[in-house]
């Protein structure tokens, strides 16, 4: 396993790149899987039928973007779980405890630990300040045009490197779970992501990350507890047996290499903790409850699915070390040891398959497919509102489009954003991709995050310093990422990278803040005075709620 | 916006409402500070004293300091989650419920 990657890109994601790496590619197609292709059936005919129900309760932009307001608190902190645990989540890090033990388990807690932070800071003010986006409150009293479209941007940039990244990681995963074509796996995620999207909208988008959330938690459950009961249900059992097989034998659960150099460590958590408050396709969940209290429910409940399910995946990867590694036939050649079947990242479904049979490892590849098709879903949706909804309707049309004419540009935007999905996933095919998901989340972290902060919190941010602070993120985000051994190596194959880190958060994100605050406090226009005491509104708005947007009626 | 200025200038300048931004600013930034700190005590740890983290917690025993301190720590943040929405949908709701109740009484008169 690649330790320098995983560092680069965090937890979940990290196994994107996994997903992608070369070891991957040269695996062979599996043979057709027919009890996962058959499960996944079910779910398709069944996700297909709740967006044609949901296709008619879709009526106007409201009920695209954020089904009205109308999901409870619980619906949504299942699909906010969803929307954040992606296939590599289970997949890549229980592949990290196999290897590397304790590692994996501190990735899991930098990686839970931006929901408190979320909750704390962002929760209650986007939702009594946003309709249908986060640029709604970037841009609610700052120039509508220029700070909606830098939002806009930030917005469309995160989604489309995370988007690519996912149709890659996600191609090679059909390929090897269900021994479909590489092209034809991306074909079929692109597609049903835009049927879903098309017609269903929030509504649909939220049922299909409701379900996989659910059967996510209800498959890794059922492979733990299988597992457990292996070992009688004792961790004591489990972790003897464990550190006896594996070579880190007693250092199993001490840290490894991973996290030993303190500013990568830190700047990885940075980049986690504040990238999840400005990834467009989880703050936008925030809209689709009916207000503030909801969202607050809703966020924790999410903390709550999240935190379970990351301990299931410690005790996943632990178990594999016992019943995995020790098991001939889910090594090439037979030969214990040597190269896993499929690769590092398949430890978890050997490990279903291990103690529950053909049917649960079809049962786990299912979710998984759902798990892909639910997350590229939910970005896909975030993309199209910041084209329809911020560029379209608001920077463009400047507010006079009727309902039908953003909802029509609203499905094109979808339509385009699938096929440039499938035929980035084609173009990338063979490249490692694992420096998009980096900067997917760097610039979450530094374009988006600080800008959407400040606005809620310093009433001192105007037009000029939002747009400073903006757009310097975006670029030094990207300029740190192409210039680290992730882009200037692995893609360009230069010896040495030219930026030492692989994660940017610790370096652009103060950037960021830097020349918002600069900009900001060097702006003493007339329409500066104007937003700085336009903050005052925004502030009691944002404290309790009034004049907020709420459920619409049906 | 669905809502005057003259609305939120009264809100502005109630009691109530000062109280309410206060007490939720004070309860915010206390559970912000204690998340950040135990947080990255734990990252810290990870770092400069890798040693006690892989440390057993008895002789013989498989719960090592690591491993019991991530789980507790998973917990407390869950709980903190759980103790400020309580707070939040309960005491400070009330407060804004009651506060927009009486602006808007002041304002019918």
């Amino acid at each position: 396993m690649n330790a320098r990657c995983l560092l680069a890109l965090g937890a979940a994601l990290c196994s994107t790149s996994l997903l992608a790496s070369p070891a991957m590619e040269a695996a062979a197609r599996q043979p057709l899987n027919l009890h996962a292709i058959g499960m996944f059936m079910v779910f398709v005919l069944f996700t297909l039928a709740i967006t044609w129900w949901a296709a008619r309760r879709t009526r106007s932009t409201a009920d695209f973007y954020s089904a009205g307001g109308g999901i409870s608190g619980f619906q949504n902190g299942l699909a906010l779980a969803g929307d954040y645990m992606s296939a590599s989540t289970l997949l890549g890090i229980t592949a990290l405890i196999y290897t590397s033990g304790m590692d994996g388990y501190i990735y899991l807690i930098a990686f839970f630990a931006g929901w408190p932070v979320l909750l704390l800071l962002m929760t209650e003010r986007l939702r009594n300040l946003g309709r249908f986006t986060f640029a709604d409150i970037t841009s609610y009293r700052l120039d509508q045009g220029k700070v909606r479209t830098m939002a806009a941007i930030g917005s469309l940039t995160v989604v489309c490197f995370y988007l690519v990244a996912q149709m890659v990681g996600a191609g090679q995963l059909i390929k090897l779970l269900f021994g479909l074509d590489y092209h034809i796996a991306l074909l079929i995620v692109g597609a049903l992501m835009m049927l879903y999207v098309t017609f269903g909208g929030m509504v649909a988008t939220t049922w299909v990350q409701i379900i996989k959330a659910f059967l996510l938690m209800v498959g890794g459950t059922l492979v733990m507890l299988l597992a457990m009961n292996e070992f009688n249900f004792s961790y004591d059992t489990l972790v003897t047996r464990a550190m006896n097989i594996h070579g880190l034998g007693d250092r199993l659960l001490a840290p490894g290499s991973l996290l030993a150099d303190p500013l990568t460590a830190l700047s990885l958590s940075l980049g986690l903790v504040f990238g999840t408050a400005g990834l467009p396709h989880i703050l936008m969940r925030f809209f689709t409850v009916s207000d503030a209290k909801e969202a607050r429910k809703s966020v924790l409940y999410a903390t709550g699915f999240i935190g379970y399910f990351f301990n299931v995946i410690f005790l996943l990867g632990l178990a594999s070390i016992v019943i995995v590694s020790q098991d001939p036939q889910y090594f090439e050649g037979g030969q214990t040891g040597g190269k896993l079947l499929g690769g590092g990242n398949m430890v978890a479904m050997h490990l279903a398959q291990a103690v529950g049979g053909n049917m649960l490892l079809g049962f786990l590849s299912a979710v998984t497919f759902a798990t892909i098709l639910a997350v590229v879903s939910g970005l896909a949706l975030a993309g199209a509102s910041a084209i329809a909804h911020d560029l379209y309707a608001r920077v463009i049309k400047k507010g006079t489009a009727s309902e039908a004419q953003e909802l029509r540009v609203t499905k094109f935007a979808t339509l385009g954003l699938g096929l440039v999905a499938i035929g980035l996933g084609i173009v990338f095919e063979n490249t490692n991709v694992a420096f998009m998901v980096a900067l997917a989340f760097g610039i979450a972290a530094s374009a988006n995050f600080p800008v959407l902060f400040l606005s809620m919190f310093w009433r001192g941010l105007t037009t000029r310093g939002a747009l400073a602070g903006g757009y310097l993120g975006l670029l030094s985000a990207m300029a740190f990422v192409v210039l680290s051994k992730l882009v200037w190596v692995d893609v360009f194959h230069f010896s040495e990278p030219l930026f030492p880190y692989t994660q940017p958060a610790l370096f652009s994100m103060p950037l960021a803040f830097l020349a918002a605050y600069v900009f900001s406090k060097l702006d003493h226009s007339a329409r500066a005075k104007a937003e700085r005491e336009a903050f005052e509104d925004q502030y009691v708005r944002g404290q309790t709620g009034v004049g907020a947007s709420g459920a619409s009626a049906h | 916006m669905p809502s005057s200025s003259p609305l939120y200038a009264r809100i502005r300048r109630n009691t109530q409402f000062i109280e309410l931004v206060a007490r939720r600013n004070r309860l915010t930034l206390a559970l912000l500070l204690v998340i950040v700190a135990v947080f990255y005590a734990y990252m810290g740890l990870v770092s400069f004293w890798p040693e006690l983290i892989g440390q057993r917690l008895a002789e013989g025993s498989t719960l090592t300091v690591g491993v019991v301190a991530g789980v507790s720590l998973f917990v407390f943040f869950c709980a903190l989650s759980g103790f400020y929405v309580y707070r939040a949908n309960g005491e400070f709701d009330r407060m804004t419920r009651e506060l927009i109740a009486q602006v808007e009484q002041e304002e019918a008169r």
